[in-house]
Parts: structure tokens; sequence; C-alpha cells
């Protein structure tokens, strides 16, 4: 009843605004409370949405939003986008500008937005498009109000509610999913609202309010991201071009993805004939998955393409051998296309490859952006692969550290940890010599070692480029002006191997500074610590530091005959709860020293009452790290 | 003696590559038909001129011709591109985009065939073609699609090619050829082929020569109507198709060949404008049709008629016209000024007051100047010419002046076309002087432009006469600091004042703007982590109009501690690494605006120190008067005083004159980290 009620009135009023459909509760956008203008940028008057699930095949979103832009940072709020592709259809998109005067500046419809091919920076192939309403106005504040509706054909991917963005308030939002026996279901993270359901049966009604929040504001090294209240929301039966599943269990969830590529899978012949030559006389099941490995790497190069069955089936296995490229899915499912043919065990897994993601087992459902490879031998050894990484090892899924993942078999899904890698440490160890000589010209070796994902790192920008390319490389993380590399050594960097060395000698002819009686040496000008922290009145969120990570630098100084030390480093060594810091400097001899730093950080969550010791941590760091060895002539 | 020693780098993994020699020239053989794949191109692992790269585009061949096919000129371009891939890297060169028109006068693309060849484990070339169905074709817009396609089977070390044919009823559309681009190109070449009737002007645009330019007629027979033949109004042709009165007819024209060999890729660096400036390109434009028979039709005009059409245009020239609106509000704006330059600045003032620039650049005006006014939001153009009329309203001659801006490119005076301006600016006359202004941004006066206008020229709307007019700047932009800084055992104390002048003063007004002007003084001058504490902030003049004038004390930490100090009297403006890296750069060295920043500095220590050394004077002049760098310090007694100035003059600096820019720049990281030295007695 009183739907009916709403769409009378609707009707009543929109005679006299025909810009929108909808008529918005206020059009007087001037009182906000103070409370939700403090570190807003923008403010949401009124949010309604609505998701009405027809059936698991069609599903109507529709969006009506009135929000209120106070400053410049929050002008992208003002753009109204909304995406769409084969399997998605806008049908109606109206939107106006209010200024703060309360008048109509400008309004717009469905054939004035603008219409893109999208061009996510990854994806070379895709279908995705976006119709766009661009705003711009030059007083603040000013509102936008806008209405969407949005038909959806297939359920896989049902859109989130994210009722507030950082640094915006909100006086009025509502959610709302009418659900026709799809089994849908939801999933709140960091929100307290609770669903208010109708009285009915079929279909369900589901209803949240998230009423009169203040901002919520951006401090670096926090991740927004986790602490906006959200809601997830997946089906349950639901179907895409076709294809039905069921997403309420993580069992048949996974049976869906197995079937969705079951028939993409079949090598063909002259694959199975360069897979028998490969292996012919290799009895060793690791040596196999390593060479079979090598192979799809060294053959194959990664193209993203998002086209389909919104971007889920895999190209088949005989496209990739054909073509010799393919995305995350093709690649993954050709390497076990080869796995199967050889009577080795294996099983793609779907993860979430960013790392602010953690997997909600609770709550089945697509949480994924990508899927790696899981092999098991004979023995029970598990090898994990990262089939779109030309240079990645294999047990090297790049990033190093656990997270929970959905493995997918015949026999449906099934909850599994990644493998942890943390206890390779992430560490560089650096060695250098350097003889300094009157004109402050430096000569130069160095031993430089990398572990962990710092190897991670160094294999992808290093063997993808030509060798002075390489030179170059290095070239730029020498602290000089004028820096020469006389000889280098990059066969150290190697996928195969635990830890990527390089070695190099050169010159850096402004190492030291000169004068007519002076010499000045830095004594830390390799390994500089880059962090720091502004001043803050307060810090409302705790810092995240996501990675641990160790360094060790020994720097052998040789100084010219003829001088005498005026003045030496005075450290002042800090420490913090999640920092292990020391530098030292030691005389070896009569014109050489050897310094050495250690650093070793762990990821760690940071309470914001520690702020302020936090950044003295890093002033003290980075004024040790400047310290210098002046030398003076002893004849003078 | 200091040159890279990329060459000497033959450790035992360089020496056994392939280094790729320009062997081919010797067969004088660029251009392969294709599928003829040398075998040493395969084998080539580096590209010798440019050993970092990690791709080459081996040659790349145009041929855009106009030829008459059932009853039309048809343009039909081919491309046929071929590229080495040298690391993974340059394996994106495998991923391609052709873009095309779509909508009225559609453009096609046919012909399409890519390989790849890459060498197997027998070392036997193996050639893999892409598949009939394995293109895509993206609508980005409703009026451009791109054809894209990825090339199969390619690893480094293979070789890539594709042709097509692009076509298009349109001479208009007659394409540009870049020779360079993003990896270096051995050999690119464009044929063209144009029948006399169309007659195109072409430039050339880039720092690279033509290795080879050569043009030659010829003729060929064709059958025509010259009674009714084809004409082109506005670039359309309507031939008529019928047969009646077919004759035979000769067509003459002229082919036409432009080689560039070994181009460079164009590497970034600091300095740049629109990238287009600087890429090796010549550009087409239809500038008539003249069909036997018939009188000869301008598709271009000259600039006067450029000049004398925008004028009288409805959505431009037309738009300047006498209206109570404005009328009432230049007069209300200058009542009670007698000055002439007066009136000019309220105008100017007013016209900030009141409307808001839209942060568009936009030529035409679809709506009168009453109704910007009233909405108090316009456009580049609009804003002007609010200004252009108020001015008249009051008795000033006053007239539109249309800019390109840096990112929009330079202006090509050889093409009279207004698309290639995008804002328009106001002159006006005021007792016998001239002014260009802007309103734009109501943090600018009068008196300052924009400096993504400056140094170009501008194209005055003056009838019957061409007037193209240096944008230059009235008020120099200058910065003057004048330090005084006392050491002592207990502290170090400074007085700073300043003075801001031009573009720095527009600079300082954002930051006075802002919340905490002290904290962002404190940070724009010493950084975030400073070991000074700044007091006692005085501001004498927060116009920028005048200048910027302020002062403030600094007070840090005494030397009492230390029997030596070590002081680097660039407490400020301390340049800690040169922004040009570059070994040579073959594009100019574009600055934004000329600048002059000076500081006069006097250090007082106490008598019980000494001053030990004191760094060398150094002075750095660039030729022709085009810059400078000097830091001379004089110690006399107790009392130091220095003297720093880095002045640049000049807009644009040639790739010859590279090195020696970059040097002064080396020079001036160099001497601004050295330090004063001074002992306890």
């Amino acid at each position: 009843m009183r739907y009916i009620f709403i769409s009378v009135l609707i009707i009543a009023v929109s005679c006299g605004t025909p810009a929108l459909k909808y008529q918005f509760a206020s059009q007087d956008y001037s009182q906000i409370d103070n409370e939700l203008l403090d570190g807003a940028y923008s403010t949401i008057q009124e949010s309604d949405i609505e998701l009405i699930i027809h059936d698991r095949s069609k599903a109507t979103y529709r969006e009506r939003v009135a929000i209120t832009i106070h400053d410049e940072e929050h002008q992208k709020y003002a753009a109204v986008y909304e995406f769409y592709d084969q399997l998605s259809k806008i049908e109606y998109m109206n939107a106006q500008l209010i200024n703060k005067n309360g008048q109509v500046v400008k309004s717009l419809k469905i054939s004035d937005a603008r219409d893109y091919s999208v061009n996510d920076g990854v994806s070379f192939f895709s279908d995705n498009r976006v119709k766009v309403f661009e705003f711009y106005h030059p007083t603040y504040p000013y509102t936008i109000e806008y209405e969407i509706e949005k038909t959806l054909f297939g359920t896989l991917n049902l859109p989130d509610w994210y009722p507030i963005q950082a640094d915006q308030s909100v006086v009025k939002s509502s959610f709302t999913i009418v659900d026709h026996s799809t089994g849908v279901r939801t999933h709140p993270v960091k929100l307290d609202a609770v669903a208010k359901v109708e009285d009915a049966v079929d279909p369900m009604i589901y209803n949240w309010e998230f009423n009169n929040q203040p901002a919520i504001e951006t401090e670096p090294y926090s991740s927004v991201l986790e602490n906006l209240p959200h809601m997830l929301v997946a089906p349950g039966e639901f179907e895409i071009e076709g294809s039905v599943g069921d997403a309420s269990s993580w069992e048949t969830f996974g049976k869906w993805y197995f079937d969705l590529g079951a028939e993409t899978r079949e090598l063909p012949q002259a694959a199975k004939a360069e897979i028998d030559a490969l292996i012919a006389g290799v009895e060793n099941e690791r040596e196999i998955v390593s060479i079979l490995f090598n192979y799809l790497q060294e053959k194959n190069r990664y193209v993203s393409i998002q086209l389909g069955i919104g971007g889920w089936k895999p190209f088949p296995a005989d496209f990739v051998f054909d073509n010799s490229y393919g995305d995350c899915k093709a690649l993954t499912n050709y390497m076990l296309a080869a796995l199967e043919y050889v009577g080795i065990d294996a099983h793609a897994v779907l993860i979430n490859a960013s790392n602010d993601r953690p997997l909600i087992e609770e709550f089945p459902g697509n949480q994924f952006n990508h899927v790696v490879l899981r092999v098991t031998l004979e023995n029970g050894e598990e090898i994990w692969l990262e089939c779109t990484s030309k240079y990645l090892p294999p047990n090297n899924l790049g990033d190093g550290y656990s997270k929970k993942a959905l493995l997918v078999s015949a026999k449906g899904g099934k909850v599994v940890n990644t493998p942890d890698k943390s206890h390779i440490n992430n560490k560089e160890v650096s060695v250098y010599t350097i003889q300094i000589d009157e004109e402050g010209v430096a000569k130069i070796n160095g031993e430089l070692n990398y572990h962990g994902a710092s190897q991670t790192r160094v294999l992808h920008q290093l063997l993808s480029v030509s060798e002075a390319k390489k030179t170059e490389w290095l070239e730029d993380m020498l602290p000089s002006d004028k820096k020469y590399i006389e000889e280098v050594d990059f066969t150290g960097v190697d996928s195969r191997k635990e830890i990527s060395s390089i070695n190099f000698s050169g010159r850096l002819d402004d190492y030291a500074k000169t004068s007519s009686k002076r010499l000045y040496i830095p004594v830390n000008k390799m390994n500089r610590a880059g962090i720091s922290f502004e001043e803050v009145n307060e810090r409302i969120l705790p810092i995240r530091f996501r990675y641990s990570f160790s360094e060790t630098d020994s720097v052998m100084i040789q100084i010219p005959e003829g001088y005498e030390i005026e003045s030496k480093p005075m450290f002042r060594n800090p420490s913090f709860d999640f920092a292990e810091y020391n530098q030292h400097l030691e005389k070896t001899g009569p014109n050489s020293f050897l310094y050495t730093r250690t650093v070793n950080m762990k990821e760690r969550e940071i309470a914001p009452e520690y702020y302020n010791d936090l950044r003295q941590f890093y002033l003290d760091l980075r004024r040790d790290d400047h310290q210098q060895l002046v030398l003076v002539k002893k004849d003078t | 003696m200091l040159k890279s020693t990329f060459k000497n780098l033959c450790t035992s993994t360089l020496c056994c590559l392939v280094i790729f020699q320009i062997s081919m020239a010797q067969s004088d053989k660029n251009v392969y038909d294709y599928g003829d794949i040398p075998r040493d191109h395969l084998e080539m692992e580096v590209y010798e001129l440019d050993s970092t790269a990690s791709a080459v585009v081996l040659f790349e061949v145009g041929e855009s011709e106009l030829n008459y096919i059932n009853g039309l000129f048809q343009l039909s371009t081919k491309v046929h591109r071929r590229s080495k891939i040298l690391t993974d890297d340059g394996l994106d060169l495998a991923d391609v985009s052709i873009g095309y028109r779509l909508g009225d006068s559609e453009q096609k693309v046919n012909n399409l065939k890519a390989s790849s060849y890459c060498l197997n484990d027998e070392n036997e070339i193996v050639e893999t073609s892409l598949g009939k169905g394995d293109s895509y074709t993206e609508n980005t817009s409703s009026t451009w699609a791109e054809l894209k396609f990825s090339i199969p089977n390619v690893r480094s070390g293979c070789i890539i090619e594709y042709e097509y044919e692009k076509s298009s009823e349109n001479p208009i559309d007659f394409p540009d050829w870049f020779f360079q681009g993003e990896y270096p190109t051995l050999w690119s070449e464009y044929n063209t082929k144009i029948p006399q009737f169309f007659k195109f002007l072409t430039v050339t645009r880039g720092y690279q020569e033509y290795y080879i330019q050569e043009s030659k007629e010829y003729s060929e027979r064709y059958t025509l109507r010259p009674s009714a033949g084809p004409s082109v109004r506005a670039g359309q042709q309507n031939a008529g198709r019928s047969n009646q009165g077919m004759q035979d007819f000769m067509v003459e024209g002229l082919k036409s060949r432009y080689v560039m060999k070994d181009v460079p890729a164009i590497k970034s660096e600091p300095y740049m404008r629109a990238k287009i400036d600087y890429l090796a390109h010549v550009r087409y434009q239809l500038a008539g049709v003249e069909f036997p028979g018939e009188l000869p039709s301008r598709v271009i005009e000259t600039w006067e008629e450029v000049v004398d059409r925008l004028d009288e245009y409805r959505n431009y020239g037309d738009r300047l016209k006498s209206s109570r609106t404005l009328s009432n509000a230049a007069k209300t704006a200058t009542q009670g000024v007698s000055n002439n330059l007066d009136k000019m600045i309220a105008i100017y003032n007013h016209i900030q007051d009141e409307i808001e620039w839209d942060n568009s650049y936009r030529l035409y005006m679809d709506k009168g100047l009453d109704e910007y006014y009233n909405a108090g939001i316009a456009h580049s153009s609009a804003m002007n010419f609010i200004l252009v009329q108020m001015l008249r309203e009051v008795g000033f001659e006053a007239h539109p002046v249309l800019v390109s801006t840096a990112a929009n490119g330079e202006i090509i005076g050889l093409f009279p076309e207004e698309g290639q301006f995008n804002s328009t600016i106001t002159y006006v006359a005021v007792d016998g002087n001239y002014y260009l202004l802007d309103p734009k941004n109501s943090a600018r006066p009068y008196n300052i432009l924009p400096f993504n206008i400056l140094g170009t020229e501008g194209l005055m709307m003056y009838p019957n006469q061409l007037i193209w007019l240096p944008i230059d700047q009235i008020v120099k932009n200058s910065s003057f600091k004048n330090v005084n800084i006392s050491i002592a055992d207990d502290s170090i104390r400074g007085e700073i004042s300043t003075q801001l002048k031009g573009l720095y003063a527009v600079d300082m007004d954002e930051l006075h703007s802002g919340e905490d002007f002290k904290q962002a003084l404190s940070d724009d001058y010493f950084g975030k982590e400073t070991r000074f504490e700044l007091s006692n902030l005085t501001v004498n003049s927060a116009e920028v109009l005048d200048g910027y004038d302020f002062k403030f004390d600094i007070t840090s930490d005494g030397i009492g501690e230390y029997s030596t100090f070590y002081f680097n009297p660039m407490i400020m403006d301390r340049l800690s690494a040169n922004p040009f890296k570059l070994e040579n750069r073959t594009y100019p060295v574009d600055y934004n605006y000329p600048f002059d920043e000076s500081i006069v500095m006097t250090i007082t220590i106490p008598e019980n120190w000494q001053v030990d050394e004191l760094p060398n004077p150094v002075l750095y002049r660039l030729p022709g008067r085009a810059g400078e760098f000097r830091r001379i310090i004089k110690a006399e007694g107790n009392t130091i005083s220095l003297n720093y100035r880095l002045k640049i003059d000049k807009m644009r600096f040639m790739p010859e004159e590279y090195e020696i820019l970059k040097g002064m720049y080396d020079q001036m990281v160099e001497s601004l980290s050295e330090n004063i030295v001074f002992t306890k007695l």
C-alpha cells in the first residue's frame, strides 16, 4: 500500500518539475547541522537505493540521491556516472544542479550523458561502458540531485551499498532490497543498521537506514576503505548468460565456477606433443611442474580481456595455445589443462589480489578478482603458481602473505589458505666499499641482495628491460648527479633463486663535498629513510604499516691520506615499539671506517595516541641518516 | 673524461649479445615486403643507438593517395609497420588500436593483416597470423571507434608486423604522419600521391631532420565528366555520377616521399609543453580544390578571412554588442574614477568580482554576454568578451585576441584555422599604451597574465588588418629576500624580509589565503622538518598587484656546544638535484615564464669565533644574456655577506643549448651545498 501511495504522489508533483521523476523530500539544502558539516567536503542529504530482484536472471537497481558539495575536494562527487555492459541496461538517468540559493541551474537527462568505453588502465579488451554527467559549479555549496534506474540481466554481481564515503557526512540514507525468492544475502561491514524486514514472504522486503552520520576523515597510513561502513550483497541462486549457479555456500559457488571452465580445458594435439617432448624422461613430479610452468611463462603473455559472462568464463586452452596470450583465468586454466594432461593434481584458487580486502568467510559470494593455481604432488607437497607473471618462481604468489581463498574442484568450492611466506623476510642486504679521494670522488663497489617481496619487486623491474636500462635503474638508485657505473653484473637477478643479487663497481664524482681544506663525508648516502609525518592536532584512526621488512647496510669507508677527523657523527638511534633500528660507525684502521645500519620493521597497527612518538621517531631517524664525517687536512 | 661508460660496459653478459648494426644501410634496404623477414633482424638483441630500448620500430611506411574511383576522388591510406620486441617491456607493442571516425562521412579500416615471427629452438622462423575473428571493435564514443587486436604468439626477441588500409571519401581527412613516438624508429616513411586538383598545405614539425624529402610529378588517365565534375564544398565531394558526356582525362599530380631515419624515442623531462609540439610529424591541411572547367573552390581561408568571418560569426564576434546591462555595469564600476588606467583596472576588477570562471577553455559563446554576466559564470572567452564590451562601453578601444594555451599546442601560422585556438584574451588601448588582460583567475591582478599563454602569439580581432601580438607580461616575475642572521652560542636568530612580484606574488597569495599562513610559509621556506622556529610575521603588503612584502624572524639552537660549526647559508632555496638528467635532449627546454630570484644575506658571528673557511664565489652566465647563476660570499671580520641570484630571461632553450643549461644546474647543486666553517678561538 505504501508504495502505491508514493507513486501517486510522484506523478502529482512531477508535473511541476519535469526534470526528475522523483521528488526529493526537501529541496532546501541550506540547513545542515554543524556536527554534520565538521570535516565534511560533501553531505548526502537524501539517498534512497532500491534493489529489486525479480528472479535469478533479472534485477532492477534504482538510485535517488541528493548530495551537497561543500568543497572543491569533493567536486568529483558532482560527477554522476553509471557503468553498464552487455549484461545491463541503464533505463533512465536524470540529474539537476541546484545552487546555494535553491535555484535549479542545470538539468540533464540520459541523452545529455557522455558515453565512454571504460578504460580501467588494465584491460585491453573490455565491453564495459559508462554514462556520465559532469557538473561544474564554481560557488559552493551546491547540490546535485540525481536518479538512475538500471536493469541487470544476470544476478551474479549485485551492487553493494556504500552509504558514506570518506570525508562525507550523511543526513538520511536508506537501502531496500525486494527479493522474489532468490535467497539474496547481505553482510554488514562496520555498519550498525539492522534490517527491517517487512511482513511478507514473497517478495521479501528488507530495509536499512543510515542517518545523521558525521564525516569520517581521511588520514595517511590508514585504510579508510576498511573503516567505512558498508553492506555487501550476494545472490543466492543466480544466473548469468544462461549459466545457473548458487552462491549461498562456498561449495556450490565453487562448483559453478569449476563447471563454467570445464569444457575449456581440452588441449589441442599440438600442445600435447610439445608437452610430451618437454617432459620426456623426467620422472620427478616437482621437476615436471617446474618445466611446465617455465614453458607457460616463456611462451605466453598477459593481456587483460573482460568480455562475456561478466568476465568469468576463461578463454579455452586451445585459444591460449594458438595465440600465446590470455588473462588470469585463461592462463591459469591453460596451466591446469597441461597438468591434468600429465596426470598431476591441480586446482584453480580464486583470490582477491588487493590486500585491504580479506575474505569474509562467513559470507559466500563473489569476493574475488584474481585466480591462481594450487598443485598437489603425490607426496602431498603443495606448489602454488601465479600464472600471469612471467617471472615469479613456483611457490611465490608475489605478496608473501597468507590469505583465505576459494579452491574450486569438481566437488565444489572449499576455503583454503594461500601459503604463508612471511618467514622469508622481505629483506635487503647491501654491502659497499667506498674509497674517497681528495676531490670527493668515491670509487664504489656494491653488492645488493634482495629477499622476499623485495626480490619480487626487483624481478619485475629488471627482467623486463634491456641490459642498458637495468644499468639506468641502478644509476637512478645511486645518490649522485654524476655517477658512472663501470662494471655491473645482473646475472644474479634470477627468479629461480631465493635471493637475487646485483654486483657493481663505479664512480660517484660528487659523493663527498670538498672545500679547500675539508672533506665532508656522508656516512649513509645510499639508504636514507623517506617517511615523514606531518604535525597534526589529533590523530583519529590507527596508523597501519602493512609490510614487515628488514634492511642491513654495511659500508667500508676508505679516506685519503693526510686528513684528520674534525667531527664525527652522533647517532640518536631512536627506537619504537614496532621498529628496531641501529646505526654505528667504527674506526677499523688508520684511514678506514665501517658504518653499519640495521632496520627491522614489523607489520603493525599503532594506536592513534602514539602518533607524536612515531613522528619523533622518524624525525630522529632522518637526522641520523644525514650524519657526516668531517675531515680536515693535517698540514693546515 | 667524465663521459658515461656505457660503451665500456663489456662485461661477460654484454659481449655475447648480438648488437644490431645498421648494416642494412650497406644494401640500402630499409623496407621489406610483408612476411619477408631478414634473419639478422630476428637475431638482433640490442639496438645500438639506444641500448635502453625495449623495442624498436624497424620500419613504418604510410601511403596516402587520392584516386578517382566510381566517380569520386577517394582517399586511401595504407600503413605497414614492423617492430622488433627486444625485452618484455616492449610486448605492449603487440596490443594495437586503430582509431577511426564513425557517423557522417564514416571512415573504414580494411585489409587488416597482423603477424608475429619468432625463432624456435631449431632456429627456424615461425610465423603466426592474427585469426580472422580475433579483432574487436570498440566504440569509444558516438563519433569514434577503435579496431583492437593483440598479435598472437609474441615473446621478446620476436618481430611483429601489421598492415591495414584506412579509407575515406573526404579528402579533408588526409592523414598526418608521425615519424617519432614512444620507441626508437629506424625508418619512417610517408608517401603521398595528390592530384593537382587538390591543394594541400603541409608543415613539418618537431626537431628531427628528413633523411629523404623528394617529390616528382605523375600523370594518370581517368575517365570523368569535366562539365559536372566532382567538386568539393567544405571538404565534401559532390560528384556527378551520370555517365553522360564521359571523356578521358589526364590527371597530373605530385608524388612525394618523406623519410626520417634513426629517429630517437621522446623521453620526458621537466620543462615540457604539449608533447605534440616536440614530436616529429608532418601535417596536412586541404586548402582548396580546382577542377578543370570549374572555378577554383577554396576550402581554407587566409588569416584575414578567418578574422573577418569570426568577427561576424553569431557565436563569436557578433556577441560583442552594446547592452544596457553591460553599459550600466561599466558606468557603475567606473563611477568617480577619472584616470583612464584606473578606469580600465576598475572594470577588470569588477569582472573578477562578479563573474566566476567555469574552469574551461572555449572559443564560442552559445549565449549572449548579458546572460553570462547575469549567471555570474562564464568560460574563458565569454569572460574576456564581457571585458571587451564593458571597456568599449566607457569609450576604450578594446578587441578580443585569440590565443592557444600551452596544453593546447603551438599555433601553426601556415594553417589559417581558428580551431587551433582555444581561448580569448583582451586587448585594450589606454593613453597611447596597450595592455593585454585576462580576468579569469581572481588571484591575478590586471598586470599579470596566466603563464600557460606567456611567450605565445595571439591573433587580434582587428578589422581589415592582420595583427599578431606577442603575449608578454608587464610585470617581471621576481623574488627578493633580504636575510640577516646572527649566530651566537645560545641561539641562531634571523630576520628575513621578502618581496615578491608577478607570478611569485600570485603563488604566495594562494598560500596566504590558506588556513595557517605561518605554517605554510615555514613549509615553503624550510621544508617540513625544519630546525627553525618562525615568529613575528608582519605582512606589509598582501597585494598581488603591487607585490607581496612581508617579514618574519627565525630562531634555532645556538652553537655553544661545538668547537667547529659547519653552516650552509642556503637555509632556503637550495637545489638538491639537477632536474635535467638526459645526456642529450632532442627537444627544447620550455620554461613557463622568465624569472629572477635573489637573496642578499648578512651573517654575524660572535667575537670568540672566527671564519675558518668560505666557499669560493661562483658566477655562471648563459650565452646571449639568457640567464645566470651567481653566489658570491665575502667575509669582513666577523661579518659575512652573501649574494645569490638565479635568473632565466628566455623561455625556450634549443637542444644545442641544453648542455650549457644543464651545466649551470650542476654548478648550482654543487655550490649551494657548500658550507661556511666557523671555529671557536
